[in-house]
């Protein structure tokens, strides 16, 4: 019997036959993620327990093989493809909600729980889990915890580090460890969270949960140009506001969306920004009002105010559409997504949109202005030659504005395979080899998602497409 | 003694001759009854580079110092050459408020930084702490924990960035200088509170919170902890826009008769501290709200208790709001210590005068085991701590913890002896 064959069996039999795939047509699924590139493993196992998923990593190790974990493959930088083959290890199968103790405010579940579920879990207690990335109604929190997941609403209440307390974790030899934010020693549990699968599989995770606030207002406010609405971003920050978020959507969206979704946008707008603010009522309502007298000093055209969840969800339907709605303008998208100093933004994005001009794309931005997270997505056409090369290059152009502002390579979608030859445009080599010594401690090698996060590895294909990860297939399962 | 003569004369080429001593001048870097050879005061990052360098490749031992406010707090160091102290890295490198945040050098005395913040109406959203003098540097390296993290959280959640030298003295970076980041490993994580067994911390970088528009501190009394802790979970419930809580026992308030005092500091606009107090004021009874004048005595309980020499023993205990009132009600019968509480945090600190430190720790380990969680001896006669960890038992992933400290330590030059393990 062939090692391969053996592999199948001894995976099998810790398994059961139902719950591993080797077929070639079952491992198609499993190829990508929500980027373009792909890779086949050559085996993908679904365990329903912490035991197996032990099982499967100590058993891919004796064959010498790489493991990569994978939850709904929303992933925006290529984390969850077998880069070098080997074993994936879908968590879909381990998505309970093991326990909501509204008491102390945790909720308990397993990794393959989707995001959105845990929400709704926690609902009846008026609790619910803050970070909300756009996927949320896909994603798991497993593959949450391993890119550190944003969201709109990460603006008031942190991203998912700032939420995840406690770990059940398999290290690469498989055993299982229990690690806390609040035990003794090394806060082993922060640094797992964003290690981008590279250290260690989560297998439990004991969240934060919130109370809901009592009033919520929406503010959408659209203005004649660009750079009024990033101005008036840069002001309520400085008048002292938090909002819970603050998004914007700029032209190019704007067009999309209307075709798709009908909100009512005027066609001559140059940029929308929703605005919303939390709290007590009397709270919400002063913030209100102070971030619509600062709309109104950058010449804000038009407010619109949502304050009961059906206006509400009406104001957000143009930013939660956008992505899907830009499958009309053009057959493929390039997603970027990077961060600069908030006073920097009306500067880079006034240079984004040269530079897109430069290269002749149309760029459609819908992001999380109020962190300063940019999500600059260029519109092309991957049948015409030469335009994929053309769009990297300009993508690496945008990613550098952000660097020279002062910024970062990624705010919430990760490094993965797509931006590890950035990583030494921020980090210096002794930097890098720091965080080589935290993968050493973990003993995992290569064991655990190889060519992800350092760029000395070798990546997904030929290296030339190394960074095609985020261009994405247009279309409305697509998430910013 | 020529190998003491080398010692200090190569620490001042480095530092420059004023910068590093010998002699008297350690007595005052003094831990747990262990002086240090020399005393180092590097005032720039390269410095600290050099002196880390020159200990590790010589095998001497560096324990970093900022303030040396909390640096009671730690087992009995197995080594101790050098007192590295960064206490003259000060001032603001970067801040731009609207970026709301702010880069300093690690030795910035947290009151200074305030100060500076407060001109733009912005916070590090961190202390008070009991001592003026605590540095950034110092309670992010011991993940120094105030009443406000009921509202902003813990130094975990507001550092984003840091300039780290390594044991082997490389200048290095983490996170960066934006509030959202997830480029590389985020090992501000594992700096933070690592207490400086895994490099030494020179530059940070803090995500900023406004300064809440109006404040108002609020007292009540109560006959028992489980009732106060069950207020403010209501209140915490009903979203009230409160800062902290603070639950205090008799012997914290030096109230001559029994019973509890919870602190409640309402932050937020003028409105909403109004609906906040009308709530709190329907929720208790008249005769438990307290006068203005005793809710402010009570703000620095806890300051006075952290700074108070006749305090023998101190403890920080962790354990699930739920089980706090159960918690605070063992503590009590330990010949009823201070206790200052934190009830949404769950989270005790006791503070003993009397009695026999071992034993009180011995019958509280038994204690814990049933209720759960972890505790932290944050003072005890220097005698006691070559039989006991004062970070409790070791946690379950402490081989992981090992492995790190090999990893980023493998010659022991940081701290050796001091953390949990005695890592």
């Amino acid at each position: 019997m062939t090692a391969a064959k053996r592999l199948i069996r001894e995976l099998q039999s810790a398994l059961g036959r139902r719950w591993v795939l080797h077929a070639p047509e079952d491992l198609l699924v499993y190829e990508y993620d929500a980027t373009i590139d792909r890779a086949l493993p050559q085996a993908v196992v679904l365990p329903e327990s912490a035991q197996q998923v032990a099982q499967a990593v100590r058993i891919a190790r004796r064959y010498g093989l790489p493991v990569t974990a994978r939850g709904a493959g929303t992933g925006l930088s290529g984390g969850a493809l077998a880069c070098e083959g080997g074993v994936v290890i879908v968590m879909t199968r381990m998505n309970r909600v093991i326990k909501i103790d509204a008491e102390n405010q945790l909720a308990v579940v397993e990794p393959g729980v989707i995001n959105l579920d845990i929400s709704k879990a926690a609902a009846p207690y008026g609790l619910y889990y803050a970070p909300d990335p756009s996927s949320q109604k896909a994603c798991t929190i497993g593959g949450n915890i391993a890119e550190n997941a944003g969201g709109p609403h990460c603006l008031r209440y942190g991203t998912t580090t700032n939420h995840v307390l406690a770990l059940e974790i398999v290290t690469a030899d498989g055993e299982i460890a229990e690690i806390s934010a609040t035990q003794a020693g090394y806060d082993l549990t922060g640094v797992l969270v964003g290690s981008e699968g590279t250290l260690a599989i989560v297998t439990k995770a004991t969240l934060r949960l919130l109370h809901k606030p009592e009033a919520t207002i929406t503010l959408l406010a659209i203005f004649d140009r660009v750079s009024e609405a990033s101005e008036t971003v840069s002001a309520i920050i400085s008048a002292g506001i938090l909002p819970a978020a603050l998004e914007m959507i700029d032209k190019n969206t704007m067009d999309a969306v209307e075709e798709f979704a009908h909100c009512g946008y005027p066609p001559d707008a140059g940029a929308v920004l929703l605005i919303e603010v939390e709290g007590l009522s009397e709270e919400a309502e002063e913030q209100a009002n102070e971030v619509r007298s600062i709309c109104e000093k950058f010449g804000v055209r038009e407010l619109r105010t949502g304050t009961d969840p059906a206006e509400r969800e009406r104001l957000w339907a143009g930013r939660k559409s956008a992505l899907g709605a830009l499958g009309r303008k053009a057959p493929s998208y390039y997603i970027l997504d990077g961060v600069v100093p908030r006073t920097k933004l009306p500067s880079v994005l006034a240079e984004v949109y040269q530079a897109c001009d430069r290269f002749g794309f149309a760029v459609a931005n819908v992001f999380h202005a109020g962190d300063g997270n940019l999500h600059p997505n260029v519109l092309f056409d991957e049948r015409v030659p030469g335009a994929t090369a053309r769009v990297l290059e300009l993508g690496e152009e945008i990613m550098r504005l952000c660097v020279e502002a002062g910024g970062s390579i990624s705010g919430e979608h990760g490094v993965g395979f797509e931006k590890r030859s950035y990583m030494s445009w921020i980090f210096s080599e002794d930097d890098l080899e720091v965080m080589a010594r935290l993968k050493a401690a973990f003993g995992a090698g290569d064991g655990f998602n190889p060519g992800k996060v350092f760029p000395t590895s070798k990546g997904c294909g030929e290296v030339s497409s190394h960074m095609r990860a985020a261009i994405a297939k247009a279309g409305p399962g697509a998430y910013v | 003694m020529v190998k003491e003569v080398s010692l200090i004369g190569e620490l001042q080429s480095i530092a420059g001759a004023g910068l590093a001593e010998e002699g008297p001048a350690c007595t005052a870097f003094a831990v747990d009854g262990l002086t240090p050879r020399a005393v180092v005061r590097p005032s720039t990052y390269q410095g600290v580079a050099e002196v880390l360098r020159y200990g590790n490749t010589n095998r001497l031992t560096v324990i970093s110092w900022g303030a040396g406010s909390m640096m009671q707090t730690g087992n009995r160091p197995s080594k101790y050459d050098i007192a590295l102290s960064v206490a003259g890295l000060t001032g603001i490198v970067e801040y731009e408020p609207a970026d709301l945040t702010v880069t300093c050098r690690a030795g910035e005395p947290l009151v200074a930084l305030q100060e500076q913040l407060r001109r733009s109406r912005q916070m590090l959203p961190s202390g008070p702490f009991a001592s003026r003098e605590a540095t950034v540097g110092g309670i992010v390296a011991t993940a120094g924990a105030s009443a406000s993290r009921h509202a902003y959280g813990t130094p975990r959640d507001f550092t984003i960035g840091m300039q780290v030298v390594t044991a082997d003295g490389r200048i290095t970076r983490t996170g960066g200088k934006v509030v959202k980041n997830v480029a590389g490993y985020d090992l501000c994580k594992l700096y933070t509170g690592s207490r400086g067994t895994l490099g030494v911390i020179v530059e940070l970088t803090f995500k900023l919170a406004p300064q809440p528009r109006h404040e108002q501190r609020e007292a009540l009394a109560f006959d028992d902890a489980a009732t106060a802790c069950a207020f403010a979970r209501e209140l915490e419930r009903q979203g009230m826009s409160v800062k902290a809580f603070t639950l205090l026992n008799r012997a914290a308030t030096g109230l001559p008769r029994g019973g509890y005092v919870l602190a409640v500091d309402l932050a937020g606009t003028q409105a909403a501290v109004n609906r906040c107090w009308e709530t709190l004021s329907t929720l208790a009874g008249a005769a438990q709200q307290l006068s203005e004048a005793e809710a402010e005595r009570y703000a620095g309980a806890e300051a006075e208790l952290q700074t108070a020499a006749s305090v023998t023993l101190e403890c920080e205990i962790t354990v699930l709001p739920s089980d706090l009132p159960v918690l605070i009600e063992r503590l009590g019968e330990t010949l009823e210590p201070g206790i200052v509480a934190y009830p949404t945090i769950g989270l005790a600190r006791a503070f003993w005068t009397a009695g026999d430190a071992e034993a009180i720790l011995t019958d509280l380990t038994a204690a814990f085991r049933k209720i759960g969680g972890s505790m932290l001896v944050r003072r005890c006669p220097p005698s006691l701590k070559s039989r006991i960890d004062v970070f409790g038992e070791v946690p379950p992933s402490f081989p992981l913890m090992q492995r790190l400290k090999r990893e980023f330590d493998p010659n022991g030059t940081l701290s050796p002896g001091r953390f949990v393990g005695r890592l």
